[in-house]
């Protein structure tokens, strides 16, 4: 039977009540012009890539939405530039969102209404078009030589934010012996910065390495994490043995909802 | 050799770090039996700024008796480590590798440890020839007093000048009387000895120093939240800034002041009101607006085809330098008004590590002495006598100071030829107080004859 | 050629000191005008500038100063008219804006050249006696014979105004739609709403203002707008470090763009945007 949908011809009609940790984000992985943007009844999801080697997932399920409806999707691809800035219009001023995405080809629909003044409104119609499937890291990291740490956002966020920006690699070990967790700078002139964690931290939530994984990254893509991980709650850190390089960030917002967000890295291959 | 520091004291060596990181690009580390001293010098050789660490202050102090160690490391790498110390508990510092990496562990909170692995450059030393009399004048305030006054001043301004005598102290950003750029802002502020803790001036002064450097300072007084005090004499003589704290901290800023003849003075100087006929006068706009003369390429191949001058003077100051005998022999010499440069080379051979400033601020001044330098050209060659001065000296720890000119064997060739580098630098020094020299001021008033003066108008006031 | 004058009210100083913190914003020099009772700064006259709009501010001298003397040149003339670099001047009455300014006195004089001496005493209660800081900014004098390029501009002949309780969202929008497109369409209508559009190629942002005040200033009740460079509206809003939040945008149909902060009575703050094409 075809029920006439509530919502029309909208394939997707969203609403969030605080489009502040939103925002947040889109904010974080906005690190390439173009996103894709698919949703399901799992929740929303927006890719970002950069070449073959970063990759960025934003995923939001039904839960933390207020509102949330979705029919017969398919993915389309935005400029994550455009959309950043349509969340920010109002800057900090908190504010409730709607997003609505009606049919292929048609704008993607933002309505921001700012709590301290019911009488303003603004809404963003932003173009869509079509766009390529991101690469599928999940498959490559399916495997028994997995070391997992789960660290808390807050401490972990601080040691990131402290790398020295000049370095040009970082070379992360992690390792059931010590040191258990470490970056080290790699490339700066007469000069080598390094922080260790040992698993016993209170800051680490559960430590969970089976084999001594070092691996190197370019460390441009690691601080394309910094601001995801600057609102982070909880942060998992993956890694297999060639040493693809996975962080899973909790990002909570004021209404206890969750938004997650998942970086994939890829090691850099060594010439020693 | 191993010294550590429980994390508040390792703290207050990171504040340390970064006021001397202000001063210069190079961090000189002199570790003997009383304690451990970082020093910098600025790039102008003007100020040296040395932070004394007793060892009471350090939980290991593991120095092989009557040893000393002295040591040069890159000032960013410092700042590097010492960034962030909010959560430090304790701080190891080690000389590895056979004295060529200095090794900085610092433990913290949460179970983390921080470590960074420096280069040692080589183990020069700063060596300052300063007599410890104490002089005439002498000045101490609370830190927050010298930062209010310092706080006056745009964040730009390169100099500060101080009147003192018995009555007050007047803060100025320009010499009284001297001609300055007529965009020119000046500011002064007045104070009264009653604002100090101790105001001696037995010597009524007028001196004038770089700003930045005291701004560094300030910055340590104010973490130790410390009061300063200021020591000085005539103009030219050198000033002394120091901080002491609980008997375990010392710090002592050596300033060089500018000498009076080095200054020039405005024929027109006077302060009244205007008449009918400045209101009379042209506009001219887009003359005024551009503040910058075109630099003449040729400033740098012209100071620099002409080392037969230079070479002669350092030789004789030098050799005066060491008759320590006259106790009054400032630190630093003023060069700042000879046409060809009178830098030492030698120093410069040494010194291998000198940066060439980058920044725009410094380019315009670049610029605006390259204009006055080619005024000076079209005048008679001043080369003032500055008698009874010494340059601040490099030594390699491993050589005594000599009478002659100190040669390091390794780039002793290139002495001559780092002159190329030394005009740049005299640039700068003279730069310091371009305004001062300004050959672009608008002649526009009228000869004094004709003007009809007003009467002054701060009776009403 | 004389002038002086002196404030002591702390508000008043403060509020000096903000309108000449918001010019500084706006342009590298300013034009002051001082006539008898009035005293007038303008930026950006020439509107030479694609990015700074024209804005100019007109002070009643009994507001904020008790004391305000001035003699011309000439008996036959009305004003002192002069140049100066408004961030000189700005930095010379930063100190007003913390607290413990008895008076603040202003001054034309000459040292080496004219300038305008700015003196504020200072008495926190940290000190027992006074301190005196003391500012010369430089100034240009402009001979009456060039008068002529600098007056203060003649308000618009908007058809209809609308006021704004608070700029704080409009600043913010405008700040971010600057980046969107180059021109912001303001659509105003007599039932007091107010639209702001910008249009680029990836996107179409509509904001809306509501039940803001109207005013009709020909009588008729039909809407105006007018298409206006974003960045030189983002400049105004941008420089704004009033106190004041209220704004009133007034519009003359693809003409222009009137925005007015009434700082107190007899103190308002002006710019004009000038249409450009969609």
């Amino acid at each position: 039977m075809d029920n006439p949908s509530p919502y029309g011809d909208y394939k997707f009609v969203g609403r969030v009540d605080h489009v502040k940790i939103f925002n947040q984000a889109i904010k974080s992985i906005c690190f390439n012009d173009y996103g894709m943007l698919h949703v399901s009844d799992d929740g929303l999801r927006i890719t970002v890539e950069q070449g073959k080697s970063i990759q960025a997932t934003l995923f939001m399920p039904p839960a933390a939405f207020k509102e949330f409806y979705v029919q017969d999707f398919q993915s389309f691809g935005l400029k994550m530039n455009v959309l950043s800035e349509c969340l920010n219009l109002f800057g900090s001023a908190d504010c409730s969102l709607r997003i609505m995405y009606c049919d292929q080809g048609s704008p993607l629909k933002i309505i921001l209404y700012p709590y301290d003044d019911e009488d303003v409104s603004t809404e963003c119609a932003i173009q869509t078009m079509d766009c390529e499937e991101p690469i599928d890291y999940d498959l490559e990291l399916k495997g028994p030589d997995l070391n997992v740490i789960f660290v808390r956002g807050s401490n972990l966020s601080k040691v990131f934010h402290e790398l020295e920006k000049s370095a040009e690699e970082f070379e992360f070990i992690t390792s059931p012996d010590r040191p258990h967790f470490k970056i080290t700078t790699v490339g700066i002139m007469q000069a080598v910065f390094s922080v260790e964690v040992a698993k016993t931290s209170p800051m680490m939530m559960m430590f969970n390495c089976k084999n001594t994984v070092k691996a190197r990254y370019k460390s441009h893509h690691i601080r394309l994490t910094n601001k995801a991980m600057q609102s982070a709650t909880k942060v998992a850190i993956k890694t297999n043995s060639i040493g693809l390089l996975e962080l899973h960030l909790v990002m909570q917002g004021d209404g206890q909802e969750e938004i997650f967000v998942q970086f994939y890295i890829i090691p850099l291959l060594n010439t020693e | 050799m191993k010294y550590t520091l429980e994390g508040n004291n390792a703290r207050v060596i990171a504040k340390a770090v970064q006021s001397l990181s202000k001063v210069g690009k190079e961090m000189f580390i002199e570790i003997d039996q009383q304690g451990l001293q970082m020093r910098a010098i600025n790039a102008t050789q003007s100020a040296v700024g040395s932070i004394f660490f007793k060892r009471s202050m350090f939980e290991i102090f593991d120095m092989p008796p009557n040893s000393d160690f002295y040591c040069k490391i890159s000032m960013k790498g410092c700042l590097a480590v010492f960034r962030n110390m909010n959560e430090v508990e304790y701080c190891e510092l080690n000389v590895v590798d056979d004295q060529t990496n200095l090794k900085v562990n610092l433990r913290c909170k949460l179970e983390t440890t921080k470590e960074a692995t420096i280069s040692i450059i080589d183990d020069q030393n700063i060596n300052t020839n300063i007599d410890t009399d104490p002089r005439p004048n002498v000045i101490r305030g609370e830190h927050k007093l010298f930062t209010d006054i310092s706080n006056n001043f745009n964040t730009t301004e390169e100099e500060l000048t101080l009147e003192a005598n018995s009555r007050s102290l007047v803060a100025k950003n320009y010499i009284e009387g001297a001609r300055v750029n007529d965009k020119f802002m000046r500011t002064q502020l007045k104070l009264k000895p009653s604002e100090f803790d101790q105001y001696q001036v037995t010597n009524e002064t007028i001196i004038t120093f770089c700003i930045k450097e005291l701004r560094a300072f300030l910055l340590f007084a104010e973490c130790l939240n410390a009061s300063l005090s200021l020591e000085f004499d005539d103009a030219g003589r050198p000033l002394l800034i120091k901080i002491k704290k609980h008997g375990e901290i010392e710090c002592l800023l050596i300033m060089s002041t500018l000498s009076p003849e080095d200054v020039s003075f405005s024929d027109d100087y006077c302060q009244r009101d205007l008449t009918a006929r400045d209101g009379d006068e042209p506009l001219e706009t887009s003359k005024r607006k551009s503040k910058k003369p075109e630099p003449p390429p040729k400033t740098n191949k012209r100071k620099s085809s002409a080392p037969e001058p230079a070479r002669s003077q350092p030789k004789r100051r030098l050799a005066e330098s060491d008759h320590e005998t006259s106790i009054e022999t400032p630190l630093f010499q003023f060069r700042n008004s000879e046409a060809p440069s009178v830098q030492q080379p030698r120093n410069l051979a040494e010194v291998d590590t000198v940066d060439l400033i980058e920044c725009e601020a410094d380019e315009e001044a670049l610029m605006l002495a390259a204009a006055d330098a080619a005024l000076e050209a079209t005048l008679a060659p001043n080369v003032p006598q500055v008698p009874n001065s010494t340059e601040v000296c490099f030594y390699n720890s491993d050589d005594p100071p000599t009478t002659q000119m100190p040669q390091l064997p390794a780039s002793s060739s290139d002495d001559d030829e780092t002159i190329p580098q030394s005009p740049q630098r005299e640039t700068r020094v003279r730069a310091i107080f371009s305004r001062c020299f300004q050959s672009t001021y608008v002649p526009r008033e009228p000869s004094p004859n004709s003007q009809a003066f007003a009467p002054n108008s701060d009776t009403e006031d | 050629m004389k002038f002086r004058a002196l404030m002591q009210d702390p508000m008043y100083m403060r509020e000096f000191q903000a309108i000449v913190a918001t010019l500084a914003k706006l342009a590298k020099e300013c034009i002051m005008i001082l006539g008898e009772r009035q005293m007038h700064f303008i930026v950006n006259e020439d509107q030479s500038s694609t990015s700074s709009p024209l804005v100019w501010a007109s002070i009643a001298a009994e507001e904020y100063f008790p004391e305000y003397r001035l003699e011309t040149a000439r008996p036959d003339q009305d004003y002192i008219v002069l140049s100066m670099s408004s961030a000189n001047l700005s930095r010379a009455l930063s100190v007003l804006r913390g607290g413990g300014i008895s008076s603040c006195k202003l001054k034309l004089q000459r040292i080496q050249f004219p300038c305008i001496s700015v003196i504020a005493t200072v008495s926190s209660s940290a000190v027992t006696e006074d301190r005196e800081v003391v500012h010369d900014v430089p100034v240009s004098i402009i001979p009456a014979s060039d008068w002529s390029a600098y007056v203060v501009p003649r308000v618009p002949n908007s058809q209809l105004a609308l006021c704004l309780p608070s700029v704080r969202l409009l600043r913010s929008l405008i700040d971010k739609l600057k980046n969107i497109s180059p021109s912001l369409e303001f659509q105003a209508s007599y039932d007091g709403e107010l639209s702001v559009i910008a249009t680029s190629e990836m996107s179409t942002v509509t904001s809306r203002f509501q039940r803001l005040v109207p005013r009709s200033l020909t009588g008729s009740e039909e809407g105006a707008s007018c298409s206006v460079d974003s960045r030189k509206a983002s400049a105004f809003f941008g420089a704004l470090q009033l106190p004041n939040e209220e704004m009133t945008i007034a519009i003359e149909r693809e003409q222009s763009i009137h925005l007015q902060i009434y700082v107190r009575q007899d103190v308002v703050l002006h710019s004009i945007l000038p249409a450009v094409c969609m």
